[in-house]
């Protein structure tokens, strides 16, 4: 066409280039979550700091101090904060990107229908948001735990693999939950309640070890519940119940798998509106 | 081909309810009512053409264009494109109002998947374009006036350099510098080759602009071809549609021209028609001319700023057919017109060669490219012509003569 800069074009067209453009469309479009996110704020990004830490201190002066939850079987000064902590790790930027994540297409429902973008980005983005505050848990997890005299254990090389499960069984449900809510309304308000719920049908707050034997497997029933599970296992050495580690890994296929279907079978409706 | 498209079909599912679309997710039993959007619709643009969409509201210009940029796929059929495309369907829909000018500049070019040089040489075309100074590009575009807005979005929407240029109406946004500066940015993609899809309601624009146009009706292409032809079918139409709302207005009920000037003045109007009239030679009742009078028009405007502009004018008949028009920007040798203050402008006709039948004005004052409307004021100053002398019928005389064959 003799315009300057046709190679790109070319390479736009080929597949390769629709995924490295997604590519740096998200990394822009995150950059600019953070960049935004705290506009305006006197401590700015240091809120991602002081939010999982105050969380950590309410629970830890309700639940580890007023009434004096243990953890049984974990022998160290301060069992209970790290296992706090360990769920924490995991819950906090769970509900983070779930609950940025449900908004984020029907947030810029007039943009899709303005400007040709891979729409999966927006779902994207609300999970890679959450990986700072993610990112943050673990680092505190590891080393307070080292701190605390927690034995460097074999287990720790499970995290990078416990943390992508995470990613995906997180990215598979905001694909879900994004589009659900685009279509129906209702189920912005209904997330909301249920994290509330979720929270505490997961041992963060509280050990497994405190709940009757016979509901143990019912936990394996709650993906977020496994991942914590999981994790405490694998950081602090903490007995998880069997089947734990299969449970997750179908929890992950499910969400994953479902997300990224449900998400491209209802994708049509974005663009329109009558 | 620039885009072609393909049989193309699109059906909307209307639901009725919200609940609806969950019932037939979770039944899989159709419980949605179909809306018929487009259908059939076949054509080509060609590589350089600037092609036209006109049609009423509602006939599915604005759904082809939204295809033709990709925001949603057709039910059936294929679009096919070529080159970097930008579309210009709503202007600004991505800023983010917290980020600074530039960083939203910078954002434009990321959802073009632009990086590293590409995406520093993308910022400094739409800044230099936008006018806006480094200070104000630092600043977040929530404290943009809505004209600084506009430009900064209509800079990194074009910033692309587009092969391929979709217009959905963004032109009749913010002040008239701004639309002037869009218009001549669309000119100059056009001139370096690129393929521009444009759907406007301004029919002027669309003939000026336009080689080919397509006139959408109820979802198919009612005609397509050269615009001049589509456009004025199209016109013929809407006066069969509107034929009902004319028959009832007398000629001398027609608006004053300082009325109808002042109605269609905007406070922002840079060049105003202050004054229509027309003059005959016996200066007698200029109302009712005779057929090959001398006849003079004289237009008077007022400008209030230093930018050039030019002035056309239109002999109407009262059923808004144009039996004759022209513009200071047809003149070759001549210059746009310019300066602050009061111009008077004479038209004359020797011998108009008009016959019987009641006739209006219409005047119009444009900027310099002669493509943006500053003032109109349109179907004033009735005058009624009576062929008194000559027994000919018809609009106008046309020279002719009789040979006789043997």
């Amino acid at each position: 066409m003799g315009l300057s800069g046709s190679d790109l074009t070319a390479s736009q067209r080929v597949p390769s280039g629709r995924a490295q453009h997604a590519w740096v469309l998200w990394r822009y479009w995150m950059l600019r979550e953070f960049k935004t996110r705290y506009a305006g704020s006197v401590l700015g990004l240091a809120w991602a700091v002081v939010q999982p830490l105050a969380s950590l201190a309410i629970f830890y002066v309700l639940f580890g101090m007023v009434l004096a939850v243990r953890v049984p079987g974990l022998d160290l000064a301060n069992g209970y904060l790290l296992h706090l902590l360990a769920g924490l790790a995991v819950w906090l930027p769970f509900t983070d990107a779930i609950g940025r994540g449900v908004g984020s297409l029907a947030a810029y429902e007039d943009f899709l229908r303005k400007q040709p973008m891979p729409a999966e980005i927006l779902p994207a983005v609300a999970v890679g948001g959450s990986l700072l505050v993610m990112a943050i848990g673990y680092a505190l997890l590891l080393v307070l735990s080292l701190a605390q005299g927690a034995p460097l254990r074999a287990s720790w090389a499970w995290l990078p693999l416990l943390v992508l499960a995470q990613v995906v069984l997180t990215f598979g449900l905001t694909l879900f939950l994004s589009m659900a809510h685009f279509l129906w309304r209702d189920v912005g308000s209904f997330v909301t309640f249920a994290l509330q719920l979720w929270f505490y049908l997961t041992p963060v707050v509280y050990p497994l070890a405190q709940v009757p034997e016979r509901f143990h497997t019912w936990y394996l029933l709650n993906p977020v519940a496994c991942l914590v599970l999981a994790v405490e296992w694998a950081v602090l050495g903490i007995a998880m119940p069997g089947g734990t580690l299969w449970a997750l890994l179908a929890w992950v296929l499910v969400l994953g798998c479902g997300g990224v279907w449900f998400f491209r079978s209802m994708k049509a409706a974005l663009g329109e509106a009558l | 081909m620039a885009i072609a498209f393909r049989n193309i079909e699109k059906h909307y599912a209307v639901y009725a309810r919200p609940q609806d679309r969950l019932r037939e997710w979770v039944t899989g039993r159709q419980r949605h009512s179909v809306h018929v959007a487009l259908d059939g619709i076949n054509f080509e643009v060609r590589p350089g053409e600037t092609f036209g969409l006109i049609g009423e509201n509602g006939a599915g210009k604005s759904t082809l264009l939204k295809i033709a940029a990709g925001t949603i796929r057709p039910t059936r059929g294929e679009v096919t494109r070529q080159g970097r495309v930008a579309a210009l369907l709503e202007l600004g829909a991505g800023f983010h109002p917290e980020e600074s000018g530039q960083d939203n500049i910078r954002f434009m070019a990321a959802l073009h998947g632009l990086e590293g040089g590409a995406l520093e040489d993308f910022a400094a075309r739409a800044t230099e374009f936008s006018e806006l100074s480094a200070e104000t590009l630092q600043r977040p575009v929530k404290t943009y006036s809505s004209g600084m807005f506009m430009r900064l979005a209509f800079a990194a929407a074009t910033a692309i350099e587009p092969e391929l240029l979709i217009v959905d109406e963004a032109l009749s946004v913010g002040d008239l510098h701004f639309q002037k500066k869009s218009l001549n940015r669309i000119l100059e993609l056009r001139e370096r080759g690129a393929t521009v899809l444009f759907c406007s309601h301004n029919l002027y624009q669309v003939r000026s602009l336009c080689q080919r146009a397509a006139w959408i009706h109820g979802g198919r292409v009612q005609a397509i071809g050269a615009t001049e032809d589509v456009v004025t079918a199209y016109e013929a139409h809407e006066r069969r549609r509107y034929a009902h709302l004319r028959t009832d207005t007398p000629a001398g009920e027609v608006a004053t021209p300082q009325a109808a000037a002042a109605a269609s003045a905007y406070a922002s109007v840079p060049v105003k028609i202050m004054r229509v009239g027309i003059e005959t030679a016996d200066g007698i009742n200029p109302a009712q001319v005779d057929s090959f009078q001398d006849l003079t028009l004289e237009i008077e405007v007022e400008s209030y700023g230093e930018a050039p502009f030019h002035v056309g004018f239109a002999i109407v008949r009262p059923d808004k057919d144009n039996v004759f028009g022209s513009s200071t920007q047809f003149l070759p040798s001549r210059p746009p017109m310019q300066g602050v203050g009061v111009h008077c402008l004479r038209v004359r006709f020797p011998r108009l060669p008009l016959l019987s039948g009641e006739y209006l004005w219409s005047v119009y004052t444009l900027d310099d490219s002669g493509l943006q409307v500053l003032d109109m004021a349109e179907l004033v100053q009735p005058f009624t012509v009576l062929n008194q002398k000559h027994r000919e019928f018809g609009l106008v005389w046309l020279e002719h003569e009789w040979l006789q064959l043997q």
